[in-house]
């Protein structure tokens, strides 16, 4: 299995601040989907724009697929933002035919199926939509890429309960061999069961990397448990 | 179609080839039955398809499922594998229910009168339903 | 990948320029026909209605052609600013395009209207403005430099017939080429203003004002330089206006060509090297410090 993340003593501070990640190591391999777990502030969404690109690091490096992020590797990552990102004056339509002309790895009609599938009209305006609506649009492009790696960043976060089994049902059935999925979320008990790997970010650091199986065994409780436990206000 | 009941606190893999045999021990899985495709399976399970994969792969091993090339997965046509199962899974489940009886302070003849009560009641329900 | 991001760029901003170069030229259709119809009513109500009717064209026609320029400037920054500062910079900048195709796709779609601004504004001025005054900017007798110390102006009818046409591109260029040079500005201070973590509009605000008022100043000083040198060489510049009033007419008009000429072409060049230094600093900016909040 290829190394499709890589991180070495990557560090990020903001304004001067202290450091949101301090020489963080993390290796991801393809065929994996893996939670990245941490209170707020943790770097999660930090480290996952550091991977989208649209964040510089301070010092150490990030590679994708083994190239550092610029436009060969913004071509193979599929980036879901926790925040509503949409160009509001489009149509959900045109948005579909935008992400297509741009990516090619962009499944035109898959998007069009999940759209009906979800009751959204496609002539419908981006800025006309309830606010779950539109993240229900967010991660249909999204996930209507066949990238390499898929960074989404608290996922059903702002989404009803149906939605939410909609899109873990969605990320599931997406799954290749050939793919990383990373999945930031604090919903930790309604994500566990899909995931093979939780990675603890704790300090600017990788605290804990391990099979999620590996580690209900280990210490007899499940993924949200362990990190309330560890986690402990 | 499997009544999937996933835990959190306890491995995913586990339960999900405790689940598979009863749904086969049942009959929920026919023997011979064609088994619906990983990803299928593990998003009507709601679990990660390399959990299920390797839950399926564990059933091979005990031979309760085969895979043929390109064709997926079937059930075994072995009935007396099956029965075997069953018998297993009989036995755990009132062995079970006889410690918990136990547990609870209930001797031997206690235990009997209990099971004939609640069997006849669950056997009286079954019938008006 | 540059057709496409000027595609979208040209429909993004096309959404609000479009309908506004569509108002300009009704109403310079309207104005059109209100001075057509005015002598006729005027006829009866006297000459002073006539000619306030004309003074208040005249003025709406100022008006409504400097709202064009400012509102398709207006629009053009504006979605620079969404498109990379903006949440729309989240979009922007996960596509794979290289910073620079980002920056040329917005440049190009922005020249375009900058071009079919400045043609809307002449003609809805050639529509709107009363014949007297359009012949006074248009016609045989538009001044178009005029030096002062009691020699005589030069005027459009002193430009020999074929070059009239080049003389009127060259202008329209220098025009589009003007507002792009401050657009590219105006994308400088957005872009340093994005660096910035919080009030990045009152920063990019600023930066501009610092970056206009710092290169106004260069361009003064870089063009006082071969002005200076000439009239020194010339003796003075009483030397030079008394030789240049000696002068016969037809002469006159080609130094003042000449002069004109060369002062434009300077400001363009040192513009145009402005112009590439905050196309290099946005790319910079964009590309390589990239820290979107």
């Amino acid at each position: 299995m290829e190394t499709i993340l890589k991180c070495s003593g990557l560090t990020k501070r903001y304004s001067g601040s202290l450091p949101v990640l301090r020489e963080l190591n993390l290796s991801l391999q393809g065929g994996k989907i893996a939670g990245l777990l941490g209170p707020n502030g943790s770097g999660k969404t930090t480290l996952i724009k550091l991977a989208a690109g649209l964040l510089t690091p301070d010092g150490g490096a990030i590679e994708i697929d083994g190239q550092a992020p610029g436009i060969e590797t913004k071509a193979k990552v599929s980036y879901l933002p926790e925040r509503d990102t949409l160009p509001g004056w489009m149509r959900a339509g045109e948005n579909v035919a935008y992400y297509a002309d741009f990516f090619e790895d962009f499944d035109r009609a898959k998007a069009g199926e999940m759209l009906r599938e979800l009751g959204i009209d496609p002539a419908m305006r981006l800025r006309t939509m309830s606010k779950g609506t539109r993240e229900k649009v967010q991660l249909i492009l999204a996930m209507s890429r066949k990238a390499r790696l898929y960074l989404l960043d608290e996922p059903i976060g702002g989404v009803d309960p149906a939605a939410r089994d909609y899109i873990l049902t969605t990320i599931i059935q997406n799954y290749s061999e050939e793919a990383a999925v990373v999945i930031s979320t604090h919903l930790i008990a309604d994500v566990e069961k899909v995931l093979d790997e939780a990675i603890f970010l704790s300090g600017g650091q990788v605290a804990l990397q391990m099979g999620v199986d590996e580690l209900r065994e280990e210490r007899g409780m499940g993924v949200d448990a362990v990190f309330r436990e560890v986690f402990r206000c | 179609m499997v009544e999937w009941q996933i835990d959190n606190d306890r491995p995913v893999y586990t339960q999900l080839v405790e689940q598979m045999e009863r749904a086969v021990a049942s009959g929920v899985f026919g023997p011979g039955q064609r088994l619906p495709g990983v990803r299928e399976m593990a998003a009507e399970a709601g679990v990660n398809p390399n959990t299920m994969q390797r839950a399926l792969q564990a059933l091979e091993q005990t031979g309760l499922v085969h895979a043929k090339r390109t064709s997926g997965r079937f059930v075994t046509e072995d009935r007396e594998l099956i029965l075997t199962l069953r018998k297993r899974q009989a036995e755990s489940l009132t062995g079970r229910w006889v410690r918990d009886m136990r547990a609870l302070g209930c001797d031997g003849e206690e235990i009997d009168r209990y099971y004939r009560q609640v069997r006849e009641a669950e056997d009286g329900n079954d019938l008006k339903v | 990948m540059l057709g496409k991001v000027f595609k979208y760029e040209t429909k993004a901003a096309g959404r609000y320029l479009v309908p506004a170069f569509g108002l300009c030229l009704g109403l310079g259709l309207i104005m059109l026909v209100v001075q057509l119809v005015a002598p006729v009513i005027g006829g009866h109500y006297g000459m002073a209605f006539t000619t306030i009717l004309q003074a208040v064209t005249s003025s709406l026609a100022s008006l409504l052609v400097v709202a064009l320029v400012l509102g398709t400037i207006g629009v053009l920054l504006v979605r620079f600013y969404q498109a990379f500062n903006g949440t729309e910079g989240y979009l922007t900048f996960t596509l794979p395009v290289r910073t620079g195709t980002h920056l040329w796709g917005r440049i190009l779609s922005g020249a375009m209207f900058c071009v079919v601004c400045s043609l809307i504004a002449l003609v809805s001025m050639l529509l709107m403005l009363p014949s007297e005054a359009r012949k006074e900017l248009f016609g045989q007798n538009a001044v178009l430099m005029d030096m002062g110390f009691g020699t005589t102006p030069i005027t459009m009818g002193d430009i020999p017939g074929g070059l009239k046409l080049l003389v009127g591109l060259g202008l329209l260029l220098v025009l589009v080429f003007g507002l792009l040079s401050s657009l590219l500005q105006a994308y400088a201070a957005v872009a340093i203003g994005g660096q910035f973590g919080q009030h990045r509009i009152l920063l990019s605000v600023v930066f501009y004002f610092l970056l206009n008022t710092v290169e106004s100043i260069l361009t003064l000083v870089i063009s006082a330089i071969p002005v200076g040198i000439y009239m020194g060489a010339q003796g003075g510049i009483e030397a030079l206006v008394s030789g240049f009033a000696a002068l016969p007419p037809a002469e006159q008009i080609q130094q003042m060509l000449m002069v004109w000429g060369g002062a434009l072409a300077m400001m363009c060049l040192i513009s145009l090297v402005f112009a590439v230094v905050h196309f290099l600093l946005c790319r910079w900016l964009y590309g390589k410090r990239l820290n979107l909040v």
